[in-house]
């Protein structure tokens, strides 16, 4: 019994510990896709041999590990050729579907065995170096080789390069149906890639941003940084191995974009944040490049792989150090610098996280790749943000701006058109203003914009540009040009005040001889100036002309209307108690006299009887004189005696000469002036009389009136006292001429009454008198014509006044006047030249009057007779005969 | 204007027939004529004058009178209208020249101005301002007035 239990103990032995003393992976089912990660089920032997690869090969002695294992914990750093062994079974009968396995992924290179037939290899396992150390291995277990409920056995010839890191160092192990393990190992690689596309296309969409806004440098670093870490991504997936490309070259682009990603990162930061590259910065940038060119040159992997742990993930550190610190220098300013903190931060954390994964430390998914996807995620949205921040700032500002825009077009718009308002203003202004206004410039030149007025004060056009001084030359004397020069230098200089200056002003008020026809125009021009300063600097004089021409003359009209009133009041004075009618008549003799006096003046030519044509003229002006007095007329009787002395002046010059009677025309003028101021007087006194209608007075009533003034006027001046009896005095009708001729012969004879016949009130006292004399005029009609006697109760005729002044006149011998009859000597009264007055006066002393009246009588065929009585009365009988 | 100034003009006139001509000229009665009636011959010189005083001075005679003086200052020279004409000019311009340099400068006289009989109404020309002074010359039996017509 004993031997039989050991008989069936050693059948059990045998027959079981080869079927159970291997350990295997069972598959129940399948249909089932069964993963095998982390079961020691697998058996590893190091060195090569061909047999290892066999179904039958016995492997107990080999090492029992479980995957994902690296050999380095049982072959240390060993570099060479290790064999995996896995037992698998299967159940009953076959499976429906082809089944496949997935050996994770495998440093470097395998060759892998199913039952002893070679299913697949991946790298060049007999060439290194590296060639597939990141490739997941994934091979189909044909079905013919399968044995159904047997040992099965999967053998993996392996190469391994990286100390540490050979062999099925890590991801899944599964096996199953072949479809679901290759679509689930495309699957995972098809994810990786929607990553990629991501990186791409924030890459391109930034690197657009940049092509719009190249000041914008940070999406110009963004955007590469994408493309790159999207480009490692990519080179990371399994394609490369599915679409067979070089594996060397793709690990070394790998490692190349690795260094680059340093120096795109830290200039992002630096560019996004506005940094200034300062020289650590730089150095920076250079430590970057070194391994990127190191790698390019280099052709071992291993020294890339080396490079890459020394040195460029330690400048990462550096580089993330670097990153942060710029971000935390801004996080209390900007919301951006905080965001990309914390995205690192979380970046960080993933990496962190990947790297004690890998190294075993605990077990969690991988979250680098996420932490990536995080990372750039999160700055494209802050970089997006900022640009759609910045864009409605843009839109704002262009919002601002076509408002701005708007306002100032509006505000030009309105500016233009009130300068145009104001340059119509200032072009009406100088089209209307009666001064001339001008400019003067540096260099004395009249300025494009003066006043209108300006050419007709100067009589001048196209004064702009025109030099002012000459012009001025034109206007005033050599001397005076020198004065204006230094004065408007002073001015221009501008050291001394400007209204202390203007006192200097050479043309305060200048008369200017302008040219008119035949003549000149006298114009009064005032001028000013002003200092026209330009940012404190004196650059223009402004000159005002004004014209005082109408001014000055306005100023003389008045001074000569005053001085016209005031003659014309003194004459009105003396013309007031005067007969309008009387005067009239006055005017109009005098007129006709003086008239006369030029006719014979003109006539005279070369004459050689000036002291006769003198002679004549006397007469005239004295009868003129007689008149005036007559009527009280002093300042014209005085004018005419001033005529008289001329005429007497020139008729005792010796060789008087033709041209010498000028003066006598000076006096003449001299004459006509009053009797021109009488007349209009007269034409508008008797304009008020005709208002008044005073009633006409008659021919009589005139020559009675104008007798009584004269008599009354000479008495009053002589100091006599007189009355006119007119009682007999009749006169016949007569034109003008007569009575004209009858007034002044009545007038000189009733004059020469007053004059020398009546005796002043003492006198008369003295010889038993009547204070009052008194002058009789009548009339006493004949057949052939009439009488005028003018009867004076006077001293009578004084004959030895008569001869006295006869001889002194040396017109008589004294012995022949003794003898000549006292009749005789009574009528030389009526001779020219004689008068007994002692003082020549205004009425009388000349010795011309009677003269005349014995001229005019005999001229008209009358004649003349006195008698007298000394000291008794003087009668003159004149006989008008009537034609 | 002043009768010493008017004695200036005649004078000047006077001083010219005996200089040049050697015969003296003969002055007239002078007279005075009204602003509106001018006394003038054939040809005419005037001078305009403007300053203190203002009017005009002009000389006036007949073909003969000026023709005969052409001859005396240029014999041999042929008469012609235009040389005429210029004698009056001329002689105005000796009264001007004459005048100014008594008279100075505050009288401004124009340059000469011929009026011939053929100029038509050469009355409304002459600027004379009342009272003007007519002063009748002979010379050579050839009859010309100097007429002054000047206010202040």
């Amino acid at each position: 019994m004993k031997k039989y239990s050991l008989i069936s103990a050693a059948f059990l032995l045998a027959f079981i510990f080869p079927l159970y003393g291997a350990p295997s992976v069972i598959v129940k089912d399948y249909r089932k896709d069964l993963i095998f990660n982390n079961e020691k089920v697998v058996l590893i032997q190091k060195g090569d041999n061909p047999e290892y690869r066999e179904l039958s090969f016995d492997d107990s002695s080999w090492e029992k590990t479980s995957l994902p294992s690296d050999w380095s914990s049982f072959y240390g750093d060993w570099k060479g050729i290790c064999w995996y062994r896995i037992h698998v079974r299967f159940p009953s009968g076959l499976p429906e579907k082809g089944l496949g396995v997935r050996l994770g992924i495998i440093s470097d290179a395998d060759e892998t065995y199913f039952n002893g037939t070679l299913i697949g290899k991946s790298g060049s396992i007999d060439s290194p170096p590296v060639s597939a150390y990141d490739k997941i291995r994934v091979y189909e277990l044909p079905t013919a080789l399968i044995r159904p409920g047997e040992d099965n056995v999967i053998a993996m010839r392996v190469r391994g390069l990286f100390p540490g890191e050979s062999g099925a160092f890590s991801n899944d192990f599964r096996i199953g149906p072949y479809q679901d393990i290759f679509w689930n190992y495309i699957s995972k690689e098809i994810f990786d890639l929607i990553f990629v596309v991501i990186y791409f296309v924030v890459g391109v969409y930034f690197g657009l941003f940049f092509l719009r806004r190249r000041q914008d440098r940070e999406n110009l670093f963004f955007s590469l940084f994408c493309v790159m870490v999207g480009n490692y991504l990519l080179l990371r997936t399994q394609f490369k191995h599915l679409f067979n490309l070089d594996f060397y070259t793709v690990k070394k682009i790998e490692y190349m974009i690795l260094s680059l990603l340093v120096i795109l990162f830290i200039e992002f930061i630096m560019f996004y944040f506005k940094q200034k590259h300062r020289l650590y910065h730089k150095i920076l940038i250079v430590l970057s490049i070194i391994p990127f060119f190191m790698i390019l040159f280099s052709g071992s992997f291993i020294f890339w792989d080396k490079l890459n742990l020394w040195y460029i993930q330690p400048l990462w550190i550096v580089l993330a150090g670097t990153g942060i610190f710029i971000l935390i220098t801004r996080f209390g300013k900007n919301n951006d610098a905080r965001l990309m903190g914390y995205t690192i931060f979380i970046l960080l954390a993933s990496v962190i996280n990947d790297i004690l994964v890998t190294r075993n430390i605990y077990q969690f998914t991988r979250m680098t790749g996420y932490g990536f996807f995080f990372f750039i995620g999160s700055i494209a949205i802050i970089l997006d943000n900022k640009f759609v921040r910045l864009h409605s700032e843009v839109e704002d500002l262009n919002v601002n701006l076509e408002n701005r825009v708007e306002e100032k077009t509006e505000k030009l718009l309105y500016a233009m058109e009130e300068m145009e308002a104001a340059k119509r203003e200032t072009d009406n202004i100088l089209l209307n203003v009666q001064e001339g206004i001008f400019l003067l410039d540096k260099n004395l030149h009249i300025g494009p914009n003066h006043s209108s007025m300006l050419e007709l004060i100067f009589n001048k056009k196209d004064l702009s540009g025109a030099n002012f001084i000459d012009i001025m030359k034109d206007m005033i004397q050599a001397e005076e040009i020198t004065a204006v020069k230094d004065f408007i230098d002073l001015f221009i200089e501008g050291k001394v005040a400007e209204k202390r200056l203007m006192k200097l002003n050479p043309l305060q008020e200048i008369r200017i001889q302008i040219p008119d026809g035949f003549g000149f125009k006298e114009k009064y021009l005032r001028f000013s100036f002003n200092r026209i300063l330009e940012r404190g600097e004196n650059v223009f004089l402004l000159v005002t002309v004004q014209d005082a021409t109408e001014e000055k003359e306005l100023e003389k009209r008045i001074k000569d209307t005053e001085q016209k009133a005031q003659r014309e009041m003194e004459l009105l004075f003396e013309l007031i108690h005067i007969n309008p009618q009387i005067l009239k008549k006055f005017v109009k003799d005098t007129n006709n006299e003086i008239k006369r006096i030029e006719e014979n003046l003109e006539k005279a030519q070369f004459s050689t009887d000036l002291k006769g044509l003198l002679a004549g003229l006397y007469r005239s002006v004295h009868a003129i004189k007689g008149d005036a007095g007559q009527l009280g007329l002093e300042i014209f009787s005085q004018r005419a005696h001033g005529v008289e002395e001329t005429i007497q002046f020139l008729t005792e010059k010796k060789d008087l000469v033709a041209v010498d009677l000028i003066s006598l025309l000076y006096s003449l003028v001299h004459l006509k002036d009053p009797l021109k101021e009488i007349e209009s007087l007269v034409h508008r006194l008797s304009d008020y009389q005709s208002l008044a209608r005073v009633d006409e007075f008659t021919d009589r009533e005139i020559l009675i009136e104008a007798i009584i003034q004269m008599v009354s006027r000479v008495a009053g001046r002589e100091g006599k006292k007189v009355t006119i009896d007119l009682e007999g005095f009749h006169l016949p009708a007569m034109n003008d001429a007569s009575l004209s001729l009858l007034k002044k012969i009545i007038i000189q004879i009733a004059k020469n009454s007053v004059s020398h016949g009546i005796e002043t009130p003492n006198e008369r006292g003295e010889k038993g008198k009547p204070e009052t004399g008194k002058i009789a005029i009548r009339t006493e009609n004949r057949p052939d014509g009439y009488d005028i006697i003018v009867h004076d109760d006077g001293r009578g005729i004084q004959l030895d006044a008569i001869l006295s002044k006869a001889v002194s006149l040396g017109k008589y011998d004294e012995e022949e006047l003794k003898k000549l009859p006292r009749e005789k000597i009574a009528m030389m009264i009526f001779d020219s030249g004689l008068s007994t007055q002692h003082d020549v006066s205004i009425d009388s002393g000349r010795g011309v009057g009677l003269d005349i009246v014995k001229t005019e009588i005999q001229r008209i065929g009358g004649k003349i007779s006195l008698k007298y009585s000394p000291d008794r009365y003087t009668e003159f009988r004149i006989f008008i005969p009537i034609a | 204007m002043e009768q010493q100034q008017l004695q200036i003009f005649i004078e000047s006139i006077m001083e010219y027939f005996q200089k040049i001509t050697g015969v003296g000229i003969e002055t007239g009665v002078p007279y005075l004529k009204e602003e509106d009636s001018s006394v003038l011959l054939g040809y005419t010189g005037v001078i305009g004058i403007s300053g203190k005083m203002r009017g005009a001075v002009y000389i006036t005679a007949e073909g003969d009178f000026l023709s005969e003086l052409l001859n005396t200052i240029m014999p041999g020279m042929e008469r012609s209208e235009s040389r005429i004409a210029g004698m009056a000019g001329e002689l105005a311009n000796t009264i001007a020249g004459n005048a100014q340099k008594v008279l100075g400068k505050e009288f401004l006289i124009s340059i000469p101005i011929m009026l011939t009989s053929a100029s038509g109404d050469a009355s409304n020309k002459l600027e004379l301002k009342a009272p003007t002074f007519v002063i009748p010359l002979k010379w050579k039996n050839h009859q010309a007035f100097l007429v002054v017509g000047l206010l202040k």
